[in-house]
């Protein structure tokens, strides 16, 4: 069982197999068309374009990938909304909207709701983005084009470390909690905090103890301070890295076209 | 023929033929020795006691005894993780170093697998985590390339190569793990319990993995509890003791010890059990050489008790006239 849907996605898609290199680059171009333009219109486009890809080269249909959306979406509302919503002088101009209480004045600009909108558009469209890397590239693959791109090892051993132990850590967590669950240690709310407690601490115990083990046992193979291991060369095809290119350079040409002659 | 079937009396001493000495070859060179080992962890506990152990090259050995005798204490001493308080780990007839020059031999040569594979595991895919041993001893990558295939191969992990650890099964973790310590071409292969937590079936693949690497000319040591699998696959058995070597020596002998049995609490398997019973109750004459598993004991049985139609009444005198009387 994986606990986390978004890895078993990561396996399971028909772009699995695709270069990560490619899978990195139009992500990673999604994300900066969305962040350098802040313009709903280009996130709009950028959007459209990752879900298309998403349902009919991955095979992860609208309502998978919402679903993974929604939650983090929700994060990034919560945050726009207040920041739309601020306090104004009397004269403030371009006030769009605003309630009286007392003698506060609380209201919506124009110029505040453009930045509030600039945000949401790069937030936004930057974690589409990220999340069809997410969803289409697993971990491996991921550290493996970073070793490639000679990222420091630290921070590569570090993120494979988390990912391997997260997983090992979760099944502990979960073993620990049905030995707990099927000996009532759930049946009430304080029996509820103690359990969670006990467990909290236990599981402590027991990465600390999984540290020295894994140390005892790299040792046994040689480990010196540095978690080498193999990578294999990643093919990617020009012409798929060349329309990816493109495509992000078409958006990006509509993008300044809006912005300078006002098109929309 | 009457038969007397003599009662089977639990509490009478039973004599049991000599071992078999057929699978006796040439005496080995030692390849891996622990000489006067004492140990005691940190809060005091003595987990080895001025133990003498050598391993054999070539040999399928087992280690056995009761939870707590110190094993795996054993075990992390030959893979130069703990260090002997006194005595010393004999590598090739040289003393261990415990310098980086020193470790990194031991550790090419000794492969040592975890009784836990989520221990061994870090990498976040099956060919990664197997290459790492190997890129540690220095190796080009082409030949750290090779060895990883060939481990993969020899281990038949090839459809995992590419998975995460947390998709694999506990016994796909196993075999993992050795696969990990095999691509570094150890001489000897030590596994903590490897059939502990495995189904019948993965346990008889992990022991024809065992086979195949020992068909290569590997030495395997592995711990265990399950006597009949010691019985049936070992070359030499190690019997310890609280921390002591209390007697080593092919399987059919020490498993017929009454004396090793009671001393280190050990079951007898099931098969020469079964055979002294037979022997006492005189179905198979007491020199016989003792079986190793089910197969053997039947071979025992039918060489030396002839079929017999099954008796439709007890007048032994009607079942003796037989069929020739009828004919
Ligand atoms: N880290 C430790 N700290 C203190 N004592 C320990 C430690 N590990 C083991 N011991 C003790 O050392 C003794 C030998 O333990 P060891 O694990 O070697 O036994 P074992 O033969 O492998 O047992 P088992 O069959 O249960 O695996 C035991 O008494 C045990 O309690
Ligand atoms: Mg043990």
């Amino acid at each position: 069982m994986n606990p986390f849907p978004i890895d078993a996605v990561a396996y399971g898609n028909r772009l699995r197999s695709a270069p990560a290199t490619e899978k990195i680059l139009f992500a990673a171009g999604a994300v900066a068309l969305c962040v350098g333009f802040r313009s709903l219109a280009v996130t709009a486009v950028v959007v459209t374009i990752v879900t298309a890809v998403l349902r009919l080269r991955a095979g992860i249909g609208l309502r998978d990938f919402w679903g993974f959306l929604w939650l983090p979406s929700g994060f990034i509302l919560t945050g726009v909304v207040p920041m739309a919503i601020e306090f104004l002088d009397p004269q403030t101009p371009g006030v769009l909207a605003a309630v009286h209480i007392g003698s506060w004045h609380l209201g919506v600009t124009s110029r505040g709701l453009t930045q509030a909108l600039a945000i949401l558009a790069s937030s936004f469209g930057s974690l589409s983005g990220t999340l069809f890397l997410a969803l289409t590239t697993p971990i491996v693959d991921i550290t493996d084009q970073l070793r490639r791109w000679c990222v420091p090892v630290l921070f590569i051993d570090m993120m494979m470390l988390i990912y391997r132990f997260t997983f090992v850590l979760l099944a502990t967590a979960g073993a620990m909690k049905t030995a707990q669950e099927v000996r009532l240690g759930y049946s009430t709310n304080r029996l509820w905090l103690r359990s969670v407690a006990m467990l909290a601490s236990n599981l402590y115990l027991r990465s600390q103890m999984r540290a020295v083990s894994l140390f005892t046992a790299l040792s046994c193979r040689g480990y010196s301070g540095e978690l080498r291991v193999l990578v294999d060369r990643a093919p990617w095809s020009a012409t798929r890295v060349l329309g990816i290119i493109g495509v992000h350079v078409l958006i990006g040409i509509w993008g300044v076209a809006t912005r300078t002659w006002g098109w929309v | 023929m009457a038969v007397t079937v003599p009662s089977i009396d639990k509490a009478a001493p039973v004599t049991y033929p000599s071992p078999g000495l057929r699978e006796r070859e040439v005496p080995a060179e030692t390849l891996l020795e622990a000489r006067g080992v004492t140990f005691s962890y940190p809060d005091g506990t003595v987990a080895l006691n001025s133990l003498s152990i050598g391993i054999p090259r070539g040999r399928r050995v087992v280690v056995l005894g009761a939870n707590g005798c110190g094993k795996s204490t054993l075990f992390l001493h030959f893979g130069g993780v703990l260090r002997p308080k006194s005595g010393e780990i004999v590598l090739d007839g040289q003393p261990v170093r415990y310098d980086r020059a020193g470790m990194t031999r031991l550790r090419q040569q000794v492969g040592l697998v975890f009784q836990d594979p989520d221990s061994q595991l870090f990498a976040s895919s099956v060919r990664q985590d197997i290459s790492f041993g190997p890129l540690n001893l220095g190796w080009s990558e082409a030949k750290v390339r090779d060895a990883v295939e060939a481990a993969i191969e020899a281990t038949q992990i090839g459809d995992l190569a590419d998975r995460p650890a947390h998709l694999l099964s506990y016994g796909q973790k196993k075999r993992v793990a050795i696969a990990g310590v095999l691509a570094m071409d150890p001489s000897v292969i030590i596994a903590d319990e490897p059939t502990a937590g495995l189904d019948p079936e993965s346990t008889a693949r992990l022991v024809s993995l065992f086979n195949s690497l020992h068909d290569a000319g590997r030495t395997i040591v592995i711990s265990t509890h399950d006597v009949e699998l010691a019985l049936a696959w070992a070359d030499e058995v190690v019997v310890m003791r609280k921390g002591e070597l209390l007697r080593t020596g092919h399987p059919t002998a020490v498993f017929q010890d009454p004396e090793v049995l009671a001393g280190a609490r050990l079951q007898q398997p099931i098969v020469l059990e079964t055979f002294g019973h037979l022997c006492h109750m005189g179905y198979i004459p007491t020199d016989a050489v003792p079986p190793r598993n089910a197969n053997e004991l039947a071979e025992l049985i039918g060489c030396h008790c002839s079929p017999q139609p099954a008796p439709i009444s007890t007048d032994f005198d009607a079942l003796r006239s037989g069929p020739s009387h009828h004919a």
